[in-house]
């Protein structure tokens, strides 16, 4: 019902970018769950092109990743973070000067629409009823609310494609769902709305429409989005 | 000794809210929202805690939570109802979850699920809301579905049900009697609804007619007051989680505690939250992701337990406090808790887990 996928090989690749400048070792940034992207799977794609170096949160961590890096893997931990050579959330695509330094997205979250309706035009939507339909439209009630990482500040302000367009996130986020106006188009149940990572919009893009940076996004994304690897 | 962070979650609290809230509904039940790993609570010792406590109703919204739910407190009836439009549905009606569902496809959905237990299912009106429900159009139809299968003997009514949208005490004054509308048409077309909710946390507290058979609590169970400045302590809640942390290091007038936004914070708190250091308040000026920074306080001391948000007792903040500075509501602030904070409880029964 809830997707993000990671791409693994687009983070392999963001690391190869950033470690072609560098002398000193170059550290990975693993810290808070690779960033929400999973740090198991992101610590074996990486081990397996050759990283050696980690940088993580806690040494809670490194128990879990040792196995998975090999005898010869160097750990370090974030109260290092300031004398380390490391690459920051930019090996997922954030934070830096992504689309200059030519660093891809690597989280695409989705969701599938779970009832469509239409309702009247002047009629409020969700909490308070903040935001009212400017026509008689049909609505699209998405399984992603704040309890997942939606901000609610995206209420109103974000956007999310539906259909091959974008759909403005209609009235308050609530704790577990979020609604899309389609105006006078339609939607099926099942349908995917794609929240970002994908169809040029990035994570940065879609969190900077509320006022949040990508990287706190993909960190929030909570465990009711299920991981998923290509 | 915390090691980074903890969220401390005092059952003491989450039983008095509990106690406080049922006496206050009564003769309504209550059921005890616990979706979303109760709101971060950690949902296992939640539920035994409130089980004991006689709690007999639970809200999970989806199906595998509420299975969570059921095999901590066999007797309890467990109501979801946002599950997945093709998930299969039939672990949970099996477990007799109750479901909450808005229009045929749902319907069928959970009838096609059911074995020898029929699947009990809550019909939803929408009365203004506009989220999950049936519009008044589409109310009979859904109704009549419904009937057809109970005859079937594949479904029981077990209840009719909406939502409130508060968005003023007159738009949820229609609600309500769009609600009574929609069940009286029900019955007219010949279904009865054993039991009838409309009302969460803030409409259960304040209206006495918005409460018919069942109220839904979530926020107010965990302590958490709806802002706006009205506290927590003014509806006689106690905040259940307190979330520190601890001083990991000092540079000059500096100091640097081990809790950042891959625990759940926002970067925007910086300079608009306070926390506490001993009995002193400390504005947060920077946060990254594993640490915050804090200014100005050359008194601390590496090891000085930091408390962000808390029942406010000892003169910290209290998530009310916070939301209202950050423009949110404390709920949000409390489900981003991350999973990688370890929670710590106070008052627990021991439990197996």
């Amino acid at each position: 019902m809830r997707e993000a996928r990671i791409f693994l090989g687009a983070i392999v690749g963001n690391g190869e970018r950033l470690r072609s400048d560098a002398s000193a070792p170059l550290y990975a940034d693993l810290r808070a769950d690779a960033y929400g992207h999973g740090a198991p799977e992101v610590a074996r794609a990486l081990s397996a092109a050759g990283w050696r170096h980690l940088l993580l949160s806690a040494a809670a961590d490194a128990e879990r990743l040792a196995p998975l890096m090999g005898a010869d893997a160097v750990l370090r931990f974030s109260d290092e973070a300031g004398v380390l050579s490391h690459t920051g959330p930019a090996l997922y695509g954030l934070e830096s000067d992504a689309a200059s330094l030519g660093l891809a997205s690597c989280m695409r979250v989705s969701a599938r629409v779970v009832s469509v309706k239409t309702v009247e035009a002047g009629e409020g939507v969700s909490y308070g009823h903040t935001y009212r339909l400017q026509r008689r439209s049909a609505l699209a009630l998405v399984p992603v609310g704040y309890s997942d990482g939606l901000p609610r500040s995206a209420g109103n302000r974000g956007q999310v494609m539906l259909g091959g367009q974008p759909r403005p996130i209609a009235g308050r986020v609530a704790m577990d769902v979020h609604m899309l106006d389609l105006g006078t188009d339609g939607a099926e149940v099942g349908d995917e709305a794609v929240l970002f990572g994908d169809l040029g919009v990035t994570a940065e893009d879609f969190a900077s429409s509320f006022d949040v940076s990508g990287v706190e996004l993909t960190t929030g994304i909570g465990p009711r989005v299920a991981r998923t690897y290509a | 000794m915390i090691d980074r962070a903890e969220a401390v979650i005092d059952m003491g609290a989450l039983r008095a809210n509990l106690r406080m809230l049922r006496a206050r509904v009564s003769p309504a039940e209550l059921m005890f929202v616990v979706k979303d790993d109760a709101y971060c609570h950690g949902l296992e010792r939640i539920v035994d805690t409130a089980a004991a406590d006689g709690i007999t109703w639970f809200g999970a919204l989806d199906a595998e939570t509420a299975l969570r739910v059921r095999r901590r407190s066999p007797e309890a009836r467990v109501f979801a109802w946002l599950t997945d439009p093709d998930g299969d549905l039939g672990d949970a009606i099996g477990a007799g979850v109750e479901v909450g569902l808005s229009n045929v496809r749902q319907l069928r959905h959970a009838a096609s699920a059911a074995s020898t237990q029929t699947a009990r299912v809550h019909l939803k009106i929408d009365t203004g809301l506009h989220r999950a429900g049936a519009t008044p159009e589409d109310w009979p139809t859904l109704v009549r579905e419904a009937l057809r299968l109970q005859c079937e003997g594949r479904v029981e009514i077990a209840g009719a049900w909406t939502h409130l949208a508060e968005a003023s005490f007159d738009a949820d004054s229609l609600a309500i009697s769009r609600f009574e509308a929609a069940v009286a048409a029900g019955e007219e077309l010949g279904a009865t609804f054993p039991v009838r909710h409309l009302a969460a946390s803030a409409a259960a507290f304040e209206r006495a007619d918005s409460r018919f058979d069942l109220v839904r609590v979530g926020a107010f169970a965990y302590g958490i007051a709806p802002g706006d400045g009205v506290t927590p302590g003014s509806l006689g809640l106690v905040p259940v989680m307190t979330l520190r942390s601890v001083v990991r290091e000092v540079k000059g007038d500096r100091a640097i505690v081990g809790i950042g936004y891959g625990d759940g914070l926002f970067r925007s708190m910086a300079g608009r939250v306070t926390v506490s250091v001993g009995s002193r308040r400390r504005v947060i000026s920077k946060i990254d992701v594993d640490e915050l920074v804090l200014t100005g306080c050359p008194d601390v001391a590496v090891g000085d337990v930091v408390t962000l948000f808390g029942d406010g007792t000892h003169g910290e903040a209290t998530l009310q406090e916070w939301a209202d500075a950050l423009g949110t509501i404390g709920e949000e602030i409390a489900v981003r808790v991350s999973p990688r904070v370890p929670r710590r409880y106070l008052g627990a029964m021991e439990t197996a887990d």
